[in-house]
C-alpha cells in the first residue's frame, strides 16, 4: 500500500527512506529526531523528496525522475497530528465535517463516527474548551470523515496521561481492525507491541522495514531505538479461560501461555511481551519449580554479545528470545537445532493488547 | 449642532473617499500581507520595502510620485485614460492617495495576524482535501480576521486624515477632492474662517471616534469565538 524509496535533505538533517508496507497497521518506530514525522510527511505529500519516489495504494504520488508531485490535498491521506490542530474558529461538529465537505461525503457517516468516538456531548463546543483526550478524538474523527485511503497517526497518545490513553486506545484498536490502512508513528514500545502488524524503524534518518513486531523487537537496532535493556519477545494468541475460570492464559496455537489476569474477553486476540532477561532455559522439563510457563522450543540461533548470549527460540505458535550468560551456553551446550524448555514466570509477561 | 449643506458635502465626500480607499486596498492588502507572511520568493524584501515606503516618505513626496505616475501624462495615467479611469484632479485620485498612504498600516496589521495564526492549521486543512484557495478562505482568513478588521480601520482612519499626498496629487477642489482635513486647512487660511474651521474639527473628531468604537466592537466580536485556551 505504501512504497517509499526517497532521499530528503533539510538543513543538516538527511533522511533516507526505503520501505514498503501493506494493509493493516504499519508502525513507524524510532526515537524523537530520528526522522519519523519527516518520513510520514513524504507519504502525506506535505514534503517533497529531494530524490526518489513515493507510491501510495498503487498510485505514484511523488517521483523526482518524472517531476510528478501530487499535492497533499489531492492524496486522500488522513493525518492526525501530534498536536491535534483543530480549527479554533469552528465548532467540534464543523471541525469533523471539514474534510467531509471538501470531499462531498454523505452526512450519515458523521453519526457513525460521532458514536464510534463518543463525541456526541461535545459537538457544539469550541476546540478551546476540550480536554487533551477529547481533542485527539475529534482530530481522529475529522481525519476519518475525510474518507482517507490511508490514515497517518503521529503519536496520537503522546502527552496524554494514563487515563486519557486508556480512553483512546480502545478506539485505536477498533480502527486498526476495521479502518483504513494506518501508518502509526510512535516511540512507545507499548503502542508498537499492541498495534503493529508491520514495523518500520527510523534510526538516525534511515527508515526501513523491520518485519512484524515479534521479529522487529528481537533486532538490536530496534532494542536500541526503544531504549530497552534487552530484546523483548512479542507473542500473540487468543485469550482463554484457565481452570479457575479466570482469563489468565493465552492460546498461542499449540502452546498455552500463562499470564497475570487479563482484562479482555475469552477469544480476544492478545499480545504479550516478555523481556529476554526473564526467560530461563532448561535442557529438560524441571520438576518442582515456580515457572508456570515451561515451553518446549527449538534453538534457531545463538548470538554472543558483550552482555551475554542471546538465544533465539521457536516453538509451536511463538518466537522467544532468551538472554543468558556465555557460561550457560557452554555448560548446557546450547547450539542451534537443539530442543530446550523455555521457562517464563507468568508474572513477567506484560500484556499490551 | 446642525450641519450646513457645505459641511454635509465635505463629510459625505470624506467618507466616500475613505471607504473607497479601504474597499479597494483591502483585497490587495490581504494578498500582499499573505505573500509576505507565508511565501518566500525573489523580490520579497523589495515588495516589503515598496509597501512600507509611504510610511517613511514625506506624504508630499508620495503625492508627487502619484502625480508623476497617475497624472494625465504619467505612464499609468495615460494608459488608464482610454479605459475611462481617471485619477488626476478627481475624487478617485483622492481615494487613491488615501489608499496608498493607508496601505502600509493595513498590510502590517494583516501580516501580523497571519504570523500569529499557526501554519500547522493550514497544513491540517491541506490533508483534509482543501485546495490552496479553500484553505485560505476557510482557515487562514478567518483566523486572521481580527487583524484584517484592525488593519481596515487603521487604513480608514488614515484615509480620513490624509492631507499631504492628497493636496499634492489632486489639489483641493471643493466638492471634488476637498476632504475634511483639506477643508479645515483651507478655512484656516481664510480671514474669519476660524469658527467654521472649528466646527469641522469637531465633526472630524466625532467621525474618527465613531470609527474607532465600531472597529473595537467588530474586532471583539470576531475574536470572541476563536479564543484558544
Amino acid at each position: 500500500m505504501i512504497e517509499v524509496q526517497a532521499h530528503l535533505t533539510r538543513g543538516d538533517f538527511q533522511l533516507h527512506a526505503d520501505f514498503a508496507v501493506g494493509r493493516g497497521v504499519s508502525l513507524l518506530f524510532g526515537r524523537s529526531g530520528s526522522g519519523k514525522t519527516t518520513a510520514a510527511d513524504l507519504v502525506s505529500g506535505l514534503l517533497r523528496p529531494s530524490r526518489g519516489r513515493v507510491v501510495v495504494n498503487g498510485e505514484t504520488v511523488s517521483d523526482t525522475a518524472t517531476g510528478r508531485h501530487v499535492p497533499a490535498w489531492r492524496r486522500r491521506i488522513g493525518y492526525v497530528f501530534q498536536d491535534a490542530r483543530l480549527f479554533p474558529h469552528l465548532t467540534v461538529r464543523e471541525n469533523l465535517l471539514y474534510g467531509a465537505r471538501r470531499r462531498g461525503l454523505a452526512v450519515d457517516r458523521l453519526d457513525e463516527t460521532i458514536s464510534l468516538l463518543d463525541l456526541k456531548p461535545r459537538l457544539d463546543a469550541r476546540p478551546g474548551v476540550l480536554s487533551g483526550g477529547e481533542a485527539r478524538r475529534v482530530a481522529i474523527g475529522r481525519a476519518l470523515l475525510s474518507d482517507p485511503a490511508l490514515l497517518i497517526l503521529d503519536e496520537p497518545l503522546s502527552g496524554l496521561d494514563g487515563a486519557r490513553r486508556s480512553e483512546i486506545l480502545p478506539h485505536l484498536d477498533r480502527l486498526a481492525r476495521s479502518g483504513p490502512p494506518i501508518l502509526y508513528i510512535t516511540h512507545s514500545v507499548e503502542e508498537a507491541a499492541r498495534l503493529a502488524d508491520e514495523m518500520l524503524l527510523a534510526v538516525d534518518g534511515q527508515v526501513f522495514n523491520a518485519g512484524p513486531p515479534d521479529l522487529a523487537f528481537a533486532r538490536h537496532d530496534a532494542v536500541q531505538a526503544a531504549g530497552l535493556g534487552a530484546p523483548i519477545s512479542v507473542i500473540e494468541g487468543r485469550a482463554a479461560l484457565d481452570s479457575a475460570g479466570r482469563i489468565s492464559t493465552v492460546d498461542l496455537g499449540g502452546t498455552v501461555f500463562h499470564t497475570p489476569e487479563l482484562d479482555v474477553l475469552a477469544g480476544d486476540r492478545v499480545r504479550v511481551v516478555v523481556d529476554a532477561r526473564d526467560v530461563a532455559l532448561a535442557l529438560s522439563e524441571p520438576a518442582g519449580v515456580s515457572f508456570q510457563n515451561r515451553l518446549t522450543a527449538q534453538i534457531t540461533a545463538v548470538e554472543t554479545g558483550k552482555d551475554g548470549a542471546l538465544v533465539r527460540l521457536e516453538g509451536a505458535g511463538f518466537r522467544l528470545s532468551s538472554l543468558v550468560t556465555a557460561q550457560a551456553i557452554e555448560t548446557l551446550g546450547l547450539t542451534p537445532g537443539r530442543e530446550v524448555v523455555a521457562l517464563v514466570k507468568a508474572t513477567a509477561a506484560a500484556r499490551y493488547a | 449642532m446642525m450641519l450646513s449643506a457645505a459641511e454635509f458635502e465635505i463629510i459625505a465626500l470624506s467618507l466616500k473617499v475613505a471607504l473607497t480607499a479601504v474597499l479597494f486596498s483591502l483585497p490587495l492588502g490581504i494578498a500582499t500581507a499573505w505573500l509576505l507572511a507565508r511565501r518566500t520568493f525573489p523580490g520579497r524584501a523589495f515588495l516589503s520595502g515598496l509597501v512600507h515606503l509611504p510610511l517613511v516618505l514625506p506624504p508630499v513626496v508620495t503625492g508627487y510620485a502619484l502625480l508623476l505616475l497617475f497624472g494625465r501624462n504619467g505612464p499609468i495615467g495615460a494608459w488608464l485614460e482610454p479605459l475611462g479611469i481617471r485619477f488626476a484632479f478627481d475624487w478617485t485620485g483622492a481615494a487613491l492617495a488615501a489608499g496608498v498612504m493607508g496601505f502600509p498600516l493595513m498590510v502590517r496589521s494583516v501580516h501580523l495576524a497571519f504570523d500569529m495564526a499557526d501554519p500547522g492549521l493550514e497544513r491540517a486543512a491541506e490533508t483534509l482535501g482543501a485546495s490552496p484557495l479553500i484553505r485560505f478562505a476557510t482557515v487562514s482568513l478567518p483566523l486572521a480576521l481580527p487583524g484584517v478588521i484592525a488593519g481596515a480601520v487603521l487604513a480608514f482612519a488614515k484615509a480620513l486624515g490624509e492631507f499631504g499626498a492628497t493636496i499634492t496629487f489632486v489639489s483641493s477642489i471643493p466638492g471634488e477632492t476637498r476632504t475634511l482635513p483639506l477643508a479645515i486647512y483651507n478655512l484656516t487660511q481664510v480671514p474669519g474662517g476660524e469658527a467654521a474651521a472649528f466646527r469641522l474639527v469637531l465633526i472630524s473628531t466625532v467621525v474618527s471616534v465613531l470609527a474607532l468604537v465600531s472597529s473595537e466592537i467588530l474586532a471583539r466580536r470576531a475574536s470572541a469565538s476563536r479564543r484558544q485556551p
